[in-house]
């Protein structure tokens, strides 16, 4: 398949040669590594308000928790609310695994099967723009939790809370670890407008999102 | 896929008489234009994003080798592999050779209009393979063995009652037997029954809204998180995606995703967008461990270098459909290949060739709503025009339709000639038409009169009105 790929590259230099000018290299990798932004869109509230105004138009639902001890709480107080039994997966985050939870609760960290009703991973960012909350797949976020659970609770610390997508994308290249296998950008529960153009909530993922923010 | 359009006109008469389709898109008109419109309002830098997105895929594709380049060396750099391939056939054959070299029995798809323009799901099945697709409107037409009739809302010609009808059928079998009355229970059916699908699925084939040359990252955008399960679940992930996809950045990606979501279905975003780069890492507890990015060309570097160049800047979106008149009325089936619309009347000629579509670019009223939504600004009706100059100067439509084309072009470059003929012809209309003013049937016109009535002209031609008109003032003054 080399042949395709010397043809396909050949065709389109060809092609190329009839417009003005294409970039030498080093303008390329300098465009590259500009990182330009487009026009970035502007709003009156400040990233907080816009954040939740944002996350409950997505049908998602949030609390505040300020302690571990707050997190253990909204987590059973949730469960209990939505009838499901004492069982939940847990992303393996240092935050995460530093909560002690009640012995009547079971609580594992690792990757979610398609019996796991509920789950509790951490936020790597929130998105004030669009009222997102972005997750990086890794050894401590494995990303079957974000999507194979009915019931998705997140943590998410406040601080965290960008205004835009590149102000996440700029917070990942200074931390130069690469990118995560996945990168999941998450707007409330799923959803499908696939049967007479009516939303439908739950369709693959999540039915319900839930977000602790941790002051 | 093997296409129908030839077939347009006969296609065309059976969407307009089916009251089915009819009330389908009549439901789904009015949601994808309004929502559409608050979302575009709703966003003052919308018209800047606009500029801001041509002059990314401008610059992208005039640059595009060396930004594939790009994305392929850091696709290999994060762990995974590039294949290229010129023709559908190729494409076909590295994915089903992809699957055949993990014993690959069930694969779990995600919703890609390039998958289906390679004939992916036949060729797998033809592989000894099971394509499962995981996207809901998807997964509803697989059942019905239909092609999609949307690029983005592949099953919206479907009422709730057909796909009861549908689910049943298929699914009593496997012991769902209660009936669905209402999108809800149609909705939780399938996710029960794809859930295990996903467990199951050996390999998972998504498509891309872009390919991001910085990272080697793959994006995808869904509501349903299907396109996640897929990717996430089995032991090899495959993206399919063409060639044009690519933009340089991550910074790039935001811009175009801005305008995506809008111009689809009205949303400022999507409930999934999934960047993927490369196989599960050392660590990691799940994912793939493979990952595969095939790229597909099937002519696009051919546009490149012809008039057709500025529709390698699509994205995809499905706008220009849910604002065509044409499309409107008879759905995406009639059109009979892959892509349906305005955009659709663009690719498939080039596609499947100029002589099998040569009537969809025929079938524009030349409004300009499409041009006028597009989120590229891409000159549809333009290419469209493109395409019936190449119809006409290749000989592929009628020669009765060429000949009346030369006279009246003989004609038109002859005012005294022409205005001495219209107002002989109205002259004889009208006088024909008599107190009725209008005609109930007309040679050469019955595809119109069978229809309605077919109004008489009435008084003198334009050019006379004008020039007694003209008489009279000089009089005056």
């Amino acid at each position: 398949m080399n042949d395709a790929r010397q043809n396909i590259l050949e065709r389109i230099r060809k092609a190329n040669q009839l417009m003005p000018q294409a970039d030498s290299f080093e303008a390329v990798r300098a465009r590259i590594a500009r990182h330009a932004r487009g026009p970035q869109p502007q709003w009156q509230q400040d990233t907080m308000t816009r954040f939740l105004q944002k996350v409950e138009l997505s049908a998602a639902s949030y609390e505040r928790v300020k302690t571990h001890k707050e997190i253990t709480d909204a987590v059973i107080r949730y469960m209990e609310s939505h009838s499901l039994n004492g069982k939940l997966v847990c992303a393996g985050t240092e935050l995460l695994s530093r909560i002690q939870w009640p012995e009547k609760l079971s609580v594992e960290a690792r990757a979610a099967t398609t019996d796991d009703k509920v789950v509790l991973t951490e936020a790597f960012a929130g998105i004030a723009e669009t009222g997102s909350i972005v997750m990086c797949s890794g050894k401590e976020s494995p990303v079957s939790l974000n999507f194979l659970p009915d019931f998705f609770i997140s943590v998410i610390h406040l601080n965290t809370v960008v205004d835009r997508m590149e102000d996440v994308w700029e917070k990942l290249r200074e931390q130069g670890a690469g990118m995560p296998r996945a990168i999941n950008v998450i707007t409330g529960p799923s959803r499908t407008a696939d049967v007479e153009q009516i939303i439908q909530m739950g369709a693959h993922g999540p039915r319900q999102v839930h977000l602790l923010l941790l002051e | 896929m093997e296409s129908t359009a030839h077939n347009f006109l006969r296609n065309t008469h059976k969407a307009l008489n089916d009251r089915g389709l009819q009330s389908a898109l009549k439901n789904a008109r009015r949601g994808f234009v309004d929502k559409r419109r608050n979302a575009v309002d709703a966003l003052p830098e919308f018209e800047a994003l606009r500029q801001t997105a041509i002059d990314i895929k401008s610059h992208s594709l005039l640059n595009l080798d060396q930004y594939l380049i790009q994305f392929e060396q850091q696709v290999q750099a994060s762990g995974g592999q590039v294949h290229w391939a010129e023709t559908p056939t190729q494409a076909t054959q590295i994915v089903t050779d992809l699957c055949r070299s993990v014993n690959a029995e069930k694969i779990t798809k995600g919703k890609t209009m390039v998958g289906e323009e390679i004939g992916l799901n036949d060729a797998l099945i033809e592989s000894g393979m099971q394509p499962v697709e995981t996207d809901l409107g998807e997964y509803i037409i697989q059942l019905a063995e239909e092609p999609p009739s949307h690029i983005i809302a592949p099953a919206v010609h479907k009422s709730r009652q057909q796909i009861a009808d549908l689910f049943h059928e298929h699914h009593a079998p496997l012991g769902f037997k209660q009936p669905l009355e209402d999108p809800q229970a149609i909705v939780n059916e399938a996710r029960t029954i794809l859930r295990n699908e996903y467990v199951t699925a050996d390999v998972g084939i998504t498509g891309a809204n872009l390919l991001i040359a910085e990272t080697g990252s793959t994006v995808l955008v869904t509501n349903e998180g299907n396109g996640d399960l897929t990717a996430s679940l089995p032991r090899m992930h495959i993206v399919v995606a063409s060639i044009e996809k690519v933009v340089p950045t991550m910074e790039d990606a935001a811009v175009i995703l801005r305008l995506l979501a809008r111009s689809a279905t009205g949303q400022e975003i999507t409930a999934y967008t999934t960047f993927f780069t490369g196989p599960r890492r050392e660590a990691d507890l799940d994912g793939p461990e493979q990952f595969h990015v095939v790229l597909v060309d099937n002519h696009r570097s051919e546009m490149l270098g012809n008039q057709y160049r500025d529709m390698l800047r699509c994205i995809h979106c499905g706008a220009c459909l849910n604002h065509c008149p044409i499309y409107s009325a008879i759905g995406g089936h009639a059109y009979g290949w892959v892509y349906p619309g305005p955009m659709g009347a663009v690719l498939t000629p080039l596609m499947a060739g100029l002589k099998e579509g040569s009537h969809l670019p025929q079938a524009s009223t030349f409004c300009g709503r499409c041009e006028e939504v597009c989120p590229l600004s891409i000159p549809l009706p333009g290419l469209l025009r493109e395409h019936r100059f190449q119809i006409h100067a290749q000989k592929i439509s009628t020669s009765q339709s060429r000949w009346a084309l030369a006279l009246w072009a003989f004609v038109a470059r002859h005012p005294n000639l022409y205005r001495w003929l219209t107002r002989i012809g109205i002259g004889l209309l009208s006088r024909i038409a008599g107190k009725h003013k209008k005609f109930r049937r007309l040679p050469f016109a019955s595809a119109w009169t069978n229809q309605r009535d077919f109004p008489a002209p009435q008084g003198p031609t334009f050019m006379s009105s004008i020039r007694s008109a003209n008489a009279k003032s000089d009089k005056d003054s």
